[in-house]
């Protein structure tokens, strides 16, 4: 598709009022959005910056909460020194986010909003066109599982289970409204239309909760090379003990379905449970209960698979006392 | 660099002044070299670091036109009707062409001439091209190519070898068993000595695909001028060959063809023969009387591939105490839809595997079938790192049986100097046993093997690889290469050489060799370098020959003009020739240092005497190799050898392996400049962990998985070990002051040494490259 | 079409380039201004050859839309020696051999001076990391490594 029409929106308001025209799309960073309409994964040809607008820019500490506007790069959450004495796991999840290029331009609402992908869809119009298409853009076939009525490209965001496990919230606006939910109920268990977002609509913030005492959390990653790549499996994880009992744990798995797939300690029935009550092997079945990956990414899905139970034993091993007057 | 200062003394000169015998033998006094043996930098790295440097994408010329290529989007289809009209009558369309524009096949090798640059008739593979156009803009190519109708009738697609030799459908009518090349040959009673044998360790190996992935994509820019003439300026590293296949197939005269290579952003075999882009971007280009300039996408560079052959192999290798090793070897070959090297690869898929270790017989039966894949060719080590990884493997499985170490095993079997092969392969040099020595004792090897803890291992593996080939694939009687020299007033000697610098520096050993012969300073040398216009022939980049061939050409065409230049002043001077010399840029009496006089002022006297000095050097392989039909291949003036070994560590719960250091030793014979020499050692053993963990170029439904570089792995900085890389120098009498290969040999070991490590840290035997974790996890689970 | 004029400047020179809505960086670069030392080997996003500054902070400009360099700096391979004085980075990476085919060899250096203006004394571990993004599939970047080490080596001496 050939762009026809660029816009460099300098407040909100501006881009909220362009962003509903049909065709049209936001711009973070490009990193993304780029090799689609490269490769002509979409019909866009209207493109609205969000980069320079100010108001999505911040980063902003408020009674402990942290505000972050959808045009903050990656590299800057990265190298906040607030968020980090917040939040450490920010910057170690973050880090391994593509390569270092990508997290200068990339920004955390594209990293959000990031199209599901597919060994059969992130290809060119030419190697598509080949193929005959499939289910999530111009054809009627899905080629991960034949005959399926719904498409299964993967949740690709590392940022997507880092901030659910933080059980971010976000702010998504339009023009003449805001509303305020979990960043986890903006998935749809779809991988053709993953978002619950209204074309007029946009992620202008991110909102983390003040950080609980005792909060200990944790990103794996599994990939091919340390660089440049999508998570094959990745897993956010954060608990916090109170007085020797579990009130949170909750492990959220990318790269495995089209959505972010949550576990919490309720599930588990570990709420109120010590930490030496804990039968990993248990959390292990529960959580590969609920994750069935496919032969759509680089690895076969088996060993994906089976890696779950490598990440879980890994928290759990890792897991450092708690560090008191934090 | 060091260099002696400006108005050194002339008994300083009388010193190092040295004269090399006609033998070239130069063995025990390389403190001798002025140039030679030093790290002089690469006459491009200014122009590179600056961004100057022009590569062929970067190249453009008033009113050029910009070329899109269709391509097939089936795997094997009769095309029933093309029609150009509507591409035609686009705006800012200027030509287009298809498959009728062109009446002959071209192919590198002469006997296997099986391509077409656009399909006339029929496709064999998805992305094998069918029709181009030439437009004003590349956007409006882009446009008019997708509106080319064109009418498919499919046929049944042969996806793998299994398919391929059950034959259900031919993909060349004229190999109807849908085979490029079989070979069965054997040497020695194999059957007889296996069983004979005491230990025999057989197995079935698997080695993948993968293609180059250099950075740079394929591209040309041609014009084609009224008054006849051709100019092509394209990314190749056979400028030569490029130069006659378009005369052949553009039917006009070679004399009237001009290759340029610009500047080459990496090509390790795949800008090794003439290719579509550069025959479409020439009849376009002479079609609409204007420049044409064509790029190719990462995607169409994947898909001309000629990468490295898929490799399914059994081998039996059998020893006895007396009779020594004993080889049975079988090779099927994953071809892709048309010939390229292949029928060459089908021979080096054997020829060098009875080398190394004293095989007393030998047996190899190896089979190039074709698919409807893109077709395979010539990468890194060309047809041999697939059964040198199971070789390898084989000799640390023998090691094991006869409780030897594998490091003590290998020097025992080594053949050493001056040796035939079984095969009738003709060794002069090798350093082997002194890379596995000299990396044993790097790498701590007696203190690691078998003794690292568990998850952690250390494995060893060696090679040997050809210094270029005795017999070209065009045979004939010129020589292979030749290099022709000017010596300006200025003092400037300016060398013409056809060889293509790709980056690996050969522009600068030129340098560096014509330097050492005239005893002046590099800077006083410049290289022009693959215009085909202006230099004398090399037949190009493969094989790893330039360094020895044009290295040789070179040393030649400097002596003829020293001995010019030294034959005037001993003239004017009264004294015998054999009494003048030169050196740091002076020329000298031997016998009375006094009478010396700089070059420049030398260079003067000669002309006056001589008239326009210039002189030609020129280099023949000479006459080798065994007598049996295909003896010819792998046939070479010298030897490389190389040892690496490598540490691993296995994450036993992920099956990820993490290469911890790299030692890797490399007989070059000589190191013109040591400095490239390492350069050439750690590219191949990056590219060789890069193979052996990461790159797969597999299919689905007939399209590549991953043609593109986020999902085709090749690993990154932080992906990379550290790699310790050890010069080892065996010169050899064929080589420019004893030097041989570089380029390719240090690529073999990297992933037979990984294999063998991955067995020390946990284990399991792998057959499989590459060895990704999850084949890992599953031998790791297989094993417990 | 639906040309506009993008301001800008280019290495310390302000420019303005009638550029497409749709056009990258990479190609404003390379196909208006004749500054082909930014290079392209995917188109995508995924080598890095065409890295270029922006601000001061390395970007791809094949994924970067050049109306998005509106009003700001960009740094490219060509602005990098200063009269005839080479770049340090530039120097180090000639001296250590670490340009072989030279194709990777823009995007490289744009990664390292990124690095170079922002540090004073780095591990190795911090030159791995800030060339991760950049592909060269010839030298196993042992060399690359040595000459972005090189040059802050010295950089130190200087200081």
């Amino acid at each position: 598709m050939k762009i026809k029409k660029y816009t460099g929106a300098g407040a909100l308001n501006d881009l909220l009022d362009t962003i509903h025209h049909p065709g049209c799309v936001v711009l973070g960073g490009g990193t993304d959005i780029l090799p689609h309409i490269k490769n002509g994964l979409n019909n866009y040809d209207t493109l609205v910056s969000a980069a320079q607008v100010n108001d999505l820019k911040k980063i902003q500490f408020e009674n402990g909460m942290v505000q972050i506007g959808a045009s903050v790069t990656l590299q800057e959450l990265i190298e906040n020194e607030k968020l980090f004495n917040l939040y450490p796991i920010i910057r170690k999840a973050i880090s391994k986010i593509g390569a270092p290029q990508h997290r200068y331009s990339g920004t955390i609402g594209g990293n959000l909003c990031l199209d599901t992908r597919c060994s059969y869809y992130n290809q060119s119009e030419f190697w598509r066109g080949a193929l005959g298409y499939c289910l999530k853009f111009k054809g009627d076939k899905c080629h991960v599982v034949p005959n399926s009525d719904r498409c299964h490209a993967i949740m690709s965001s590392d940022g997507v289970a880092l901030f659910v496990a933080l059980e971010a919230e976000i702010i998504i606006q339009s023009q003449n409204n805001k509303r305020q939910i979990q960043l986890e109920d903006l998935y749809k268990k779809d991988g053709m239309n993953h978002l619950n977002l209204s074309p007029n609509e946009l992620i202008t913030h991110i909102i983390l909760p003040s950080p609980k005492k005792n909060l200990r959390s944790d990103y794996q990653k599994l990939r091919v090379r340390k660089s440049f790549d999508f998570p094959l499996l990745g897993m956010a994880t954060t608990l916090i003990v109170e007085n020797e009992k579990i009130d949170k744990l909750r492990f959220v798995f990318t790269a495995v379905e089209s959505w972010p797939i949550v576990i919490t300690e309720k599930e588990l029935g570990l709420l109120g449970s010590t930490i030496s009550e804990i039968n990993v092997e248990e959390v292990i079945n529960h959580c590969k209960k609920n994750c069935n990956p496919l032969n759509n990414a680089f690895l076969k899905a088996g060993w994906r698979r089976k890696m779950i139970a490598v990440f879980i034993k890994r928290f759990f091993n890792n897991l450092e006392p708690i560090k008191s007057n934090k | 660099m060091k260099r002696m200062p400006e108005n050194d003394k002339l008994t300083q000169d009388f010193l190092s002044a040295r004269i090399i015998p006609k033998n070239q033998d130069c063995k025990g006094k390389p403190d001798n070299f002025l140039t030679v043996g030093k790290n002089e930098i690469k006459p491009d790295a200014f122009e590179k670091v600056t961004g100057n440097a022009k590569f062929a994408a970067d190249l453009k010329l008033p009113n050029t036109l910009f070329a899109r290529i269709l391509r097939s989007p089936y795997q094997h289809a009769q095309i029933v009707n093309i029609d150009t009209s509507k591409a035609e009558k686009l705006p800012g369309v200027i030509a287009v062409i298809t498959g009728k524009d062109y009446n002959k096949n071209y192919g590198i090798i002469p006997w296997t001439r099986d391509e077409r640059p656009l399909c006339p008739e029929k496709v064999r593979y998805i992305g094998d091209e069918v029709a181009a156009v030439a437009a004003i803009d590349d956007e409006i190519a882009k446009e008019a190519i997708k509106l080319i109708e064109i009418d498919y009738k499919e046929l049944p697609a042969l996806s793998s070898i299994k398919k391929a030799a059950t034959g259900k459908t031919i993909i060349h009518e004229k190999q109807p068993d849908n085979i490029t090349k079989s070979v069965d040959l054997e040497f020695g009673d194999v059957e007889g000595a296996l069983s004979d044998a005491e230990i025999i360790v057989d197995d079935n190996f698997f080695y993948e695909a993968s293609t180059h992935a250099a950075i740079e994509t394929h591209a040309a820019l041609a014009h084609y001028t009224y008054d006849g003439r051709l100019t092509i300026w394209s990314s190749t590293q056979t400028p030569h060959y490029l130069q006659k296949d378009l005369a052949r197939l553009l039917e006009i005269p070679e004399s009237q063809i001009r290759v340029i290579k610009p500047h080459i952003g990496g090509a390790f075999g795949g800008k090794s023969e003439p290719f579509a882009f550069e025959f479409v971007s020439a009849l376009l280009s002479k079609k609409s009387g204007r420049p044409v300039k064509i790029v190719y996408e990462r995607e169409e560079s994947f898909l001309s591939h000629r990468g490295r052959h898929a490799f399914d192999m059994k081998l039996k290798l059998g020893w006895h105490p007396k009779d020594g090793l004993s080889l049975d070897y079988k090779a099927s070959l994953d071809g892709g839809a048309y010939s390229s090297y292949g029928m060459i690869t089908a021979y080096y898929a054997g020829a060098l595997n009875a080398g190394l270790y004293k095989i007393n017989n030998y047996r190899w039966d190896s089979t190039r079938y074709f698919t409807n894949k893109p077709p395979a060719g010539p990468k890194r080590g060309h047809g041999t790192p697939q059964p040198r990884f199971a070789i390898e493997c084989l000799m640390d499985r023998l090691a094991e049986k006869l409780k030897k170490d594998p490091i003590e095993l290998r020097k025992e079997l080594s053949l050493g100097e001056n040796y035939s092969t079984i095969n009738q392969l003709q060794i002069g040099s090798s350093g082997f046993n002194e890379c596995l020595d000299r990396t044993a004792k790097a790498s701590g090897w007696k203190k690691k093997y078998g003794k690292l803890p568990s998850g952690k291992g250390i494995g060893v593996a060696g090679s040997f690889y050809i210094s270029g080939t005795n017999y070209p694939m065009n045979p004939d009687i010129m020589p292979q290469s030749g290099i022709q020299l000017k010596a300006d007033r200025s003092g400037l000697i300016t060398i013409f050489s056809g060889a293509a610098d790709i980056g690996q520096g050969s522009d600068c050993i030129l340098r560096q060799i014509v330097a050492e012969e005239l005893g002046i300073s590099v800077d006083l040398c410049k290289i022009v370098a693959n215009d085909s216009d202006l230099c004398p022939v090399d037949l190009g980049s493969y094989s790893s020959r330039v360094t020895l061939m044009a290295g040789n050409a070179a040393i030649s065409a400097a002596r003829h003009m020293k001995q010019q230049i030294v034959s005037v002043m001993a003239e004017k001077w009264g004294i015998d020739p054999g009494e003048v010399t030169i050196s740091n840029n002076k020329v000298f009496s031997l016998g009375n240092p006094d009478k010396g006089t700089d070059i420049i002022k030398a260079i003067h006297t000669t002309e006056a005497k001589l008239g326009t000095l210039g002189t030609t050097g020129s280099y023949t392989t000479p006459n080798r190799g065994g007598s049996y039909r295909g003896a010819l291949v792998g046939v070479s003036p010298a030897y490389s050898f190389s040892a690496q070994i490598i540490e691993v560590s296995v994450d036993k719960d992920t099956g990820i392996v993490t290469i911890d250091k790299v030692w890797a030793a490399h007989d070059c014979g000589k190191a013109i400049n040591p400095a490239l020499v390492k350069g050439q050692i750690e590219g191949s053993v990056h590219m060789g962990i890069s193979e052996a963990l990461m790159e797969k170029f597999t299919f689905k439904n007939g399209l590549i998985e991953t043609p593109n570089l986020l999902d085709y792995k090749i690993p990154t900085s932080v992906d990379t070990p550290e790699i310790e890389s050890i010069i080892v120098e065996a010169p050899d009498d064929e080589g420019p002051y004893g030097a041989k290969e570089a380029g390719e040999g240090p690529l073999l070991p990297t992933v037979p040494a990984i294999a063998n490590a991955i067995y020390d840290a946990v284990g399991i035997r792998l057959n499989s490259v590459p060895f990704t974790p999850d084949k890992i996890l599953k031998a790791l689970e297989a094993s417990q | 079409m639906n040309q506009s004029i993008c301001k800008l400047i280019i290495n310390k020179i302000y420019r303005e380039v009638l550029v497409e809505p749709g056009e990258t960086l990479s190609h404003l670069l390379r196909e208006k201004l004749d500054l082909t030392g930014t290079k392209e080997g995917c188109g995508k996003g995924e080598c890095g050859s065409c890295t270029v500054l922006l601000d001061g902070k390395p970007v791809m400009a094949c994924t970067t839309l050049a109306l998005e360099c509106e009003g700001r700096e960009i740094e490219t391979i060509e602005g990098l020696a200063s009269g005839e004085k080479l770049h340090p980075l530039q120097q180090s990476f000639i001296n250590k051999a670490a340009v072989q085919c030279g194709y990777c060899t823009p995007g490289m250096v744009m990664s390292a001076k990124a690095l170079y203006d922002n540090f004073n004394d780095v591990k190795e571990e911090q030159i791995r990391e800030a060339i991760s993004g950049n592909h060269c599939r010839c030298t196993g970047y042992t060399k690359i490594v040595d000459a972005i080490n090189d040059a802050f080596a010295k950089k130190e001496s200087k200081s």
